[in-house]
């Protein structure tokens, strides 16, 4: 049964699943016992740092609604000015209008040529694969606050500066190493014999990737398109650098506008900070579902 | 066993699916460029460097005023945050995408006028009939920014650094409001009770620690020295002043609250930290400049707070030290210099200056603007005025002009400020190292620019 | 005859009039890696380049008057610096504490949410979500915690724990761990992710099958699990090395590199020299020093995990 929000087990399949689980431990009660007690550590830890994940959030959203000034660990009383300060007083509609739209094509594009790539490495040999990751591998080892200038230039030959262009375009090139490597191994994972099968039958290989690929990528495409989204809505350099009109600036220079050297608005900082990171979360909320392909997936049929 | 062929994919299909990808990016480039400026209006671009939620609404009504009154001039603003405007204005000087106006800091001036992309304003500001609305003692402090004695920036407001007090925290604890330095360290320690988190004063040992230490330790010694006709930390021979024997003494003096009238966590303060500790009553002095005011005012009320300039040092007068003045540049790559100037112009006629420095907490450069009633209705700005008007008052001008003065106040002293409050270092070996870096600067400088 | 490896290594004889199309089947995978090879092209080696020629440089733009080639000096200044050398130690500190840390704890949480239970969903929900906010909010979050007035140093003095006004900034060791943690908060959900997916796509028979002969947690783990996640993990753990090499937004907002200079990493270094002191000369310099540090690494990375073999 699928939700559209987070999905949760239902009762039922626990205690379906806790059955099995009983039925496949050999050894009895003994081993039953030890089995608990793994879980209690197991769980326990998940807990525990499922906690500690959570706090830093906690924190920010106690100081967005917070009245200022209070230092209660409740977030009663609320108010929403801070929120109201942020979107209306600095714009941030804007800035968030913008985000949306650079993250969601760099997505695209970035998924796209890393499918195209990754497909390459993983289903050929060619002579120059090796290099050409380590080449890669080695575009990552200079920061990008150092190579402003001339990318500035080569931007501005081609008539891209101040536009959302630019940005799309850098974030991919940032992002495309990471995806196509992550790609490659996803499309390795999937037994080559499926396509095989497929060409058998007489797919063309463009109809077999379609038809067989595709789907078996799903939490790959998923994985590598939310990490492309996610690097791109928190890029602040380039946001920065590339952009000369206020209103084309993105999320992460709206919040810099917070962190001036003469104004110090906790409240509105925290309402900025929850503002930029609630629609990535609400992407991995949505995202983690897709990670979540049946143990069958990838297997080889008859 | 030999395998099928398998079906090879299209060559066709290929290229198709790569072509698809490369005219996705080309098609979006047609959107990129700029418009051609009409005639009229002209655009003229505005950077503000250190854009904030409370300084960026008092700009676009400024805006929106001058263009009210200049109908065919249109100014595009764009805020830039005080973190990192420094890049993208180096970038866009590299490159040529400066815009016409831009807010200024001193250090700003310096370098761009280095990297020779400002306009000189000087025949400007006098055609305009300036010379006389504008207080000359800001000028001159403007036209020292650089070598070369031009003015690139139109003054619109000076910052005077104060020393923030707690009103509330004094009256509580029964302690007067200090008069003297020996007060001040004495009321320091009698409001500190580091149990019930109250602390006398809250140290700036982070990022932005070297205005207020020029403060605090010149305001005790007054050890100031004339080189080359500028009253500053260099003495007649070019040598800093900063490692004199009384200015350690004053230092260490000044070290001494750390860890004991102040929070250990003071040590990465910056302005932030600084102004979150005193807001919260949880610091009951704070050395910053008048900039603060309204966030101070705002969390602790306008009449529980105090803004005191400096105590008499003891060579006697007031010395003051952190003092710079603001105002608009123009770039020398501009198109449109004439319409950049008028809106500078609006800055420094007495309706601009007034609000622009009313809402920002700055000392009026606009000779009118100064002796209007609403100076006086706030006590820092008229402890400041007064102060300043006062001819025996001894003003420490910073030696913004020195390219190295950005690399040895922020990245060589920082940590090794940090180290002398940490205990590592003494105040001497500090102020020994400082006073080497900027003695060499100076004569460099000097090199440089014979008079 | 014209003898040709397919992709499993086979060999297969085809016909010679089948070389053009073999030439033509050789390009595919060429023309599917264009794109990506173009946009490094057009957008990376240009500024890399441009890297090495200002390291060979005096050039400071605030300073030009004394611009001009200076051959190796720059390096040779490096090579006597002392900050630069502390710097490289606390980098090297900073990666190895950061990307073990992150492996562990992503791969343990992988693993533990793989598994079906109540509240799964909402687990991973929560787990993944740290790697969804930026640099700048992370530091601005954990400045929040850290802070002596406003965070849980506060709270904990309230309680009689610790004094009031300390804040784990303040401290050469404490500053170094603090921000661990706070980079550590972010980083692991990458391993999480990552891990997750990969186990998502593993074979379910192969479980089924070790789970039926009695094979225990650890062995299952260790023989099946682990293998199988070899690849994708040699990889992106090379490229998490890369990044946190080259991590300045944490650590420049949340310790500017102090205190004292105690979390200052390579990095910071050239970011504060290039930036701050417009040394953009020297700056270009450290770079290239870390940019063949980093090749080092990867090629040892990569020979030591034989990685070529598994291509």
């Amino acid at each position: 049964m699928k939700s559209n929000t987070l999905e949760f087990t239902t009762r039922d399949d626990a205690i379906r699943e806790e059955c099995k689980r009983r039925a496949l431990t050999p050894g009895g009660i003994a081993k039953r016992k030890q089995k608990n007690r793994d879980r209690f550590l197991l769980y326990g830890s998940l807990t525990m740092y499922v906690i500690f994940s959570a706090v830093p959030f906690y924190w920010m959203f106690l100081f967005a609604v917070r009245p200022s000034g209070s230092t209660s660990l409740v977030p009663w009383p609320m108010t929403l000015e801070h929120f109201r300060t942020v979107w209306f007083g600095i714009g941030f509609g804007v800035f968030f209008k913008n985000s949306v739209f650079v993250a969601t094509l760099s997505l695209v594009l970035t998924t796209g040529v890393a499918l195209l790539g990754g497909y390459a490495l993983a289903r050929y040999q060619f002579r120059w694969k090796a290099p050409f990751l380590v080449a890669m591998i080695c575009t990552q080892f200079v920061p990008g606050s150092m190579m402003l200038i001339p990318l500035f230039e080569t931007f501005r030959s081609l008539g891209l500066i101040n536009s959302l262009t630019s940005l799309i375009i850098v974030n991919t090139v940032f992002g495309l190493p990471l995806s196509i490597i992550l790609m490659y191994g996803f499309i390795r994972n999937i037994a080559v014999e499926l396509e095989e099968a497929a060409w058998v039958d007489g797919c063309s290989r463009l109809q077999a990737f379609r038809i067989i690929m595709l789907p078996l990528l799903r939490p790959g495409i998923v994985g590598v398109g939310a990490f492309a989204f996610i690097d791109s809505w928190n890029n602040f350099l380039f946001a920065l650098m590339f952009l000369n009109v206020q209103d084309q600036f993105t999320v992460p220079v709206g919040l810099s506008y917070m962190l001036g050297d003469f104004s110090v608005d906790f409240g509105g900082l925290a309402a900025g900070g929850v503002i930029a990171a609630v629609p990535v979360v609400l992407v991995f909320a949505y995202v983690q579902k897709f990670l979540v392909q049946g143990l069958s997936a990838g297997a080889v049929k008859g | 066993m030999e395998k099928f062929g398998e079906p090879k994919i299209s060559r066709r299909t290929a290229i198709v699916t790569t072509a698809a990808v490369a005219l996705s990016l080309a098609g979006c480039t047609s959107g990129g460029g700029a418009k051609v400026s009409s005639t009229n209006p002209q655009m003229i671009t505005y950077w503000d460097t250190e854009t904030t939620s409370t300084r960026a609404p008092v700009i676009k009504t400024m805006i929106a005023d001058f263009e009210g009154a200049n109908p065919t001039i249109k100014v595009t603003y764009v805020g830039l945050p005080s973190s990192s405007y420094q890049q993208k204005v180096d970038t866009a000087i590299a490159t040529g995408s400066t815009p016409d106006v831009i807010t200024t800091t001193p250090h700003d001036v310096s370098n761009w006028v280095a990297q020779n992309a400002l306009e000189p304003l000087d025949t400007r500001f006098a055609s305009g009939g300036w010379t006389d609305n504008i207080s000359p003692s800001m000028v001159q402090t403007a036209r020292s920014f650089v070598g070369d004695g031009n003015l690139y920036i139109a003054p619109d407001g000076a910052l005077a650094n104060a020393l923030w007090l707690n009103l509330g925290a004094f009256n509580q604890a029964g302690v007067k409001v200090p008069t003297t330095w020996d007060e001040f360290f004495a009321a320091a320690k009698a409001l500190t009770h580091a149990d019930k988190n109250k602390f006398g004063y809250v140290f700036r040992g982070g990022a932005g620690m070297f205005p207020q230490l020029l403060c605090m330790m010149y305001g005790q010694s007054g050890v100031v020295g004339t080189f080359r006709g500028v009253t500053g930390f260099f003495d007649a021979n070019g040598t800093s002043t900063l490692n004199d024997p009384r200015n350690v003494a004053a230092l260490e003096r000044y070290v001494s609250l750390y860890g004991h009238q102040t929070a250990t966590g003071d040590l990465t303060a910056d302005y932030v930290a600084m102004t979150a500790q005193f807001g919260a009553g949880t610091a009951a002095m704070m050395s910053h400049n008048l900039g603060s005011y309204q966030d101070n005012a705002k969390a602790l009320g306008a009449a529980n707070i105090l803004g005191v300039q400096p105590f008499p040092s003891e060579a006697g007068p007031v010395t003051e030290a952190g003092y710079s003045v603001t105002g608009n540049a123009i770039f020398k790559a501009s198109k449109n210099k004439d319409a950049a100037w008028k809106f500078i112009e609006y800055f420094l006629s007495p309706e601009g200056n007034a609000y622009w420095n009313k809402e920002g907490g700055q000392l009026p450069s606009n000779l009118e603007v100064a002796k209007q009633p609403w100076l006086q209705d706030q006590q820092p700005m008229k402890a400041a005025i007064a102060t300043f008007s006062d001819p025996k008052t001894v003003v420490l001008n910073e030696p913004w002009y020195l390219p190295e003065y950005d690399s040895i106040a922020k990245t060589q002293l920082e940590p090794e400020w940090q180290k002398v409050l940490q205990g590592r270092l003494t105040a001497k070996a500090f102020l020994d190292e400082a006073a080497n870096s900027f003695t060499k600067a100076e004569a460099a400088y000097v090199k440089r620019n014979p008079k | 005859m014209t003898i040709l490896l397919n992709k499993d290594g086979l060999r297969s004889r085809v016909r010679e009039s089948d070389l053009v199309k073999t030439v033509r089947k050789r390009g595919v995978p060429y023309l599917l890696l264009s794109p990506t090879a173009i946009l490094m092209l057009v957008f990376l080696v240009y500024p890399l380049g441009s890297i090495f020629y200002f390291s060979l440089q005096n050039y400071n733009v605030s300073k030009p008057w004394d611009n001009g080639y200076v051959g190796l000096g720059n390096f040779i200044t490096m090579m006597h610096d002392a900050l630069f050398w502390s710097s490289l130690r606390v980098t090297a500190n900073w990666v190895v504490a950061e990307v073990s840390l992150q492996l562990t704890f992503g791969l343990i949480m992988a693993l533990i949410v793989n598994e079906a239970f109540k509240g799964r969903g909402l687990a991973r929900a929560v787990l993944f979500s740290p790697w969804a906010v930026s640099g700048v909010l992370t530091t601005t979050i954990w400045l929040l915690i850290y802070n002596p007035a406003v965070g849980v140093n506060k709270y904990l003095a309230d309680m009689g724990i610790g004094q009031y006004g300390a804040s784990p900034l303040a401290g050469a060791d404490s500053a170094f761990w603090a921000a661990v943690l706070a980079e550590l908060w972010r980083g692991v959900p990458f391993f999480t992710i990552l891990i997750l997916a990969d186990l998502q796509s593993a074979s379910g028979e192969l479980y089924e099958a070790a789970q039926v002969d009695g094979a225990g947690r650890l062995r299952r783990f260790w023989n099946i699990t682990l293998p199988h996640l070899k690849n994708s993990i040699i990889l992106a753990t090379l490229l998490r090395v890369v990044w946190e090499f080259n991590n300045v937004d944490l650590l420049y907002t949340l310790t500017g590199g102090g205190p004292a200079n105690a979390t200052t990493t390579l990095p910071l270094y050239v970011a504060r020299t290039a930036i701050t002191s417009k040394d953009f000369g020297y700056g270009a310099s450290l770079t290239v020093a870390a940019f063949i540090i980093l090749s080092i690494i990867t090629i040892l990375y990569l020979r030591l995990t034989k990685f070529g073999k598994g291509l």
